[in-house]
């Protein structure tokens, strides 16, 4: 066995007990502290007790495998981003399409005032001259993305495939709609955390280099190490999540000039009417009103209750519960389905990570079946 | 749990970072000068992570704000019923002028024509749009049908350069290799949602929803383009020679003569 192992590792199968211990009971998908804390903070002062919940929220380690499972599922609508923008790349970042590089100057100059720094600075794209330099650029892009999204080498492809994404957000942002926005969150957290510690192949290989060095048995499973940075990443999701969810609500009761549809309840009728965008068609609504209107305030409801409940234990899994068929709904209704799914991907940062960790471990024996 | 040295660093950097998000996020339409100078100067950060954005307008950090006319009016009507987020990404909708599909035509001439005739140009023109309804995925059809959007909402205004049309427009001309110097109209046009009303309505004319209601000249975004001498694209809110606008509520006649509005009345609520 080697030292390296020796020092790092969990090992044998009862250790499994520590992983039931950090994820056993959780504070908004997170462990919390034992007893021992509690007990302790009852001889604290105010202040310090204060001190202790804000380093028990932000530094109490967790299982990694929820910021894995994240890593994956972004990784997925960022390949599907960029494998749709395969298609237009000469339209939008060639010399000759609709979005040469003078007009995303001049859109800058107008538009955002950057202080005599335009963001293209920092879009590799604007270098690039020619179609096949684009192209080239764009594959290799593609192929960094896939390795984020596999999990190998994560902390360079992580920091790697947010810089891809940038430099396409930056080159052309007319053209990026609301799912642009939530991916370069979801990405940047990433890069912060322990993002390749689980549901990757870097863990993958890593198990299995632990496993020949301690000379395990298939059957014996290896302790599950708890992370401290995992948990600052999921916390800075969940709050930045709840931000959105409180500041999307906002945006809706707060109306606008010609009357607020959000609070008459006809708002849900202007988003299924749209000719162009809906993928499946609801306007059969039309003779139900009563039903666009429990459609229109269920939305307004559950973005006014989700950052508030979602951090109750018990309420939780009802409100992601919920969270599912509303986002599918306003995909389907919408046509924004990345949107949709970058929001349930978000609402994984609030997920029990056992529950997570059962998903993997399901997802691995069945392949292990398969194999077989 | 990491080292007191460590948790401090990390505790001030969320500091920061929050202060920032907070900043963007309360403060990015306040005309106070304080609140200004206190979301600008953590702004780049921000701007550099494509974070900028808040999601109750979803306009970006630091954005110029250029009002409509529906802007106006409002504002003149009542000021405080101008709100920070109007036609808000994160909206999905306000049921206002601009929450509709919004496209470019450009007329071009016909470039099977224009061969026929050994490269000259007599007139014969065909309408490329953007964005092309039959574009597969929906999500390469959102990025065309966002940047025709983008460029009504940037052109609503006289005083603001028509930067998204002319490089729409330009690109179009390029791409199907337009000669130099030959004028060619261009516009935007919108695709109004239909009411309840409309929907249910017994002629299938009114319940059409790709009947264009178009042009809207209460959006004024048409002109004429074309490539100077050098490929470079220029553009004028004037139209070709012999082709001129019908003004608002005019009447235009059908292939069977009878004679039908240009532009109907707005859907209500739109």
């Amino acid at each position: 066995m080697s030292a390296q192992a020796q020092s790092k590792t969990p090992v044998r199968a009862q250790n499994a007990k520590t992983h039931g211990a950090a994820s056993g009971s959780h504070d908004a998908g997170l462990p919390v502290v034992g007893a021992s804390h509690a007990a302790l903070g009852s001889d604290l002062s105010w202040a310090e007790q204060m001190g202790e919940c804000w380093n028990r929220f932000w530094f109490t380690a967790t299982d990694p495998v929820t910021l894995g499972w994240i890593r994956l599922l972004t990784g997925v609508v960022a390949l599907y981003l960029q494998l749709t923008l395969a298609f237009d790349l000469g339209h939008f970042f060639g010399p000759e399409g609709y979005l040469p590089l003078r007009t995303s100057i001049d859109w800058y100059e107008w538009f955002i005032d950057t202080g005599g720094e335009p963001m293209l600075k920092y879009s590799y794209l604007s270098y690039l001259r020619t179609p096949g330099q684009l192209a080239a650029a764009h594959w290799i892009g593609m192929g960094v993305l896939l390795l984020f999204t596999a999990g190998l080498f994560t902390r360079v492809t992580s920091v790697l495939s947010l810089i891809i994404m940038l430099s396409y957000f930056h080159r052309a942002p007319m053209i990026t709609a609301q799912v642009e926005p939530i991916i370069a969150m979801l990405m940047f957290y990433l890069c912060l955390g322990p993002a390749g510690a689980a549901v990757s192949v870097d863990a993958w290989l890593r198990e299995r280099k632990l496993r020949a060095d301690l000379r395990l048995k298939p059957e014996e499973a290896l302790a599950v190490q708890p992370r401290w940075g995992a948990t600052v990443v999921l916390r800075l999701i969940q709050i930045h999540l709840c931000a959105f969810y409180v500041m999307a609500f906002l945006a809706k009761v707060s109306g606008g000039g010609l009357g607020n549809v959000w609070l008459r309840g006809e708002a849900m009728w202007w988003v299924i009417s749209e000719p162009d965008m809906p993928l499946v068609d609801f306007t059969w609504l039309a003779r139900f009103p009563v039903l666009i209107d429990v459609w229109t305030f269920a939305v307004l409801l559950f973005e006014a209750l989700f950052p508030l409940l979602v951090w109750n234990r018990l309420l939780r899994p009802i409100m992601l519960a919920i969270s599912v068929p509303m986002w599918i709904l306003l995909g389907l209704a919408t046509g924004l389905t990345t949107y949709a799914a970058v929001m349930l991907i978000g609402g994984l940062a609030f997920v029990d990570p056992a529950w997570l960790r059962g998903c993997w471990q399901c997802c691995r024996s069945k392949f292990a079946k398969a194999e077989a | 749990m990491p080292s007191q040295n460590v948790r401090t660093a990390i505790n001030f950097l969320l500091f920061v970072h929050f202060f920032s998000l907070g900043a963007l996020l309360v403060l990015n339409h306040s005309s106070s000068e304080l609140a200004q100078k206190l979301r600008r100067i953590p702004g780049y950060y921000l701007q550099v992570l494509f974070m900028d954005i808040d999601f109750d307008s979803g306009q970006p950090f630091r954005h110029r704000r250029y009002p409509l006319p529906e802007d106006a009016m409002a504002e003149r009507d009542n000021p405080r019923d101008l709100p920070r987020g109007r036609r808000g990404r994160y909206h999905l909708t306000q049921g206002e002028v601009y929450d509709c599909a919004f496209f470019v035509e450009v007329e071009i001439p016909d470039p099977i024509y224009i061969q026929q005739r050994g490269g000259n140009y007599d007139g014969e023109r065909r309408v490329v749009t953007v964005p092309e309804l039959d574009i597969n995925p929906k999500q390469r059809y959102l990025r065309y049908h966002t940047l025709a959007w983008e460029a009504a909402r940037l052109n609503g205004q006289e005083d603001v350069d028509p930067i998204l049309l002319g490089g729409i427009g330009g690109g179009v001309l390029r791409e199907h290799n337009v000669p130099r110097n030959i004028p060619c109209r261009v516009r935007v046009w919108r695709l109004l949602s239909r009411s309840p009303e409309q929907v249910l309505h017994p002629d299938e004319s009114v319940r059409d929803k790709w009947n264009k209601r178009a042009p809207q000249p209460d959006i004024g975004l048409e002109g004429t383009i074309f490539l100077d001498r050098n490929g470079n694209v220029q553009f004028s809110r004037s139209l070709p020679v012999n082709e001129v606008a019908p003004p608002p509520g005019s009447v235009a006649p059908t292939p069977d003569g009878a004679e039908t509005p240009e532009t109907p009345a707005a859907a209500p609520g739109v």
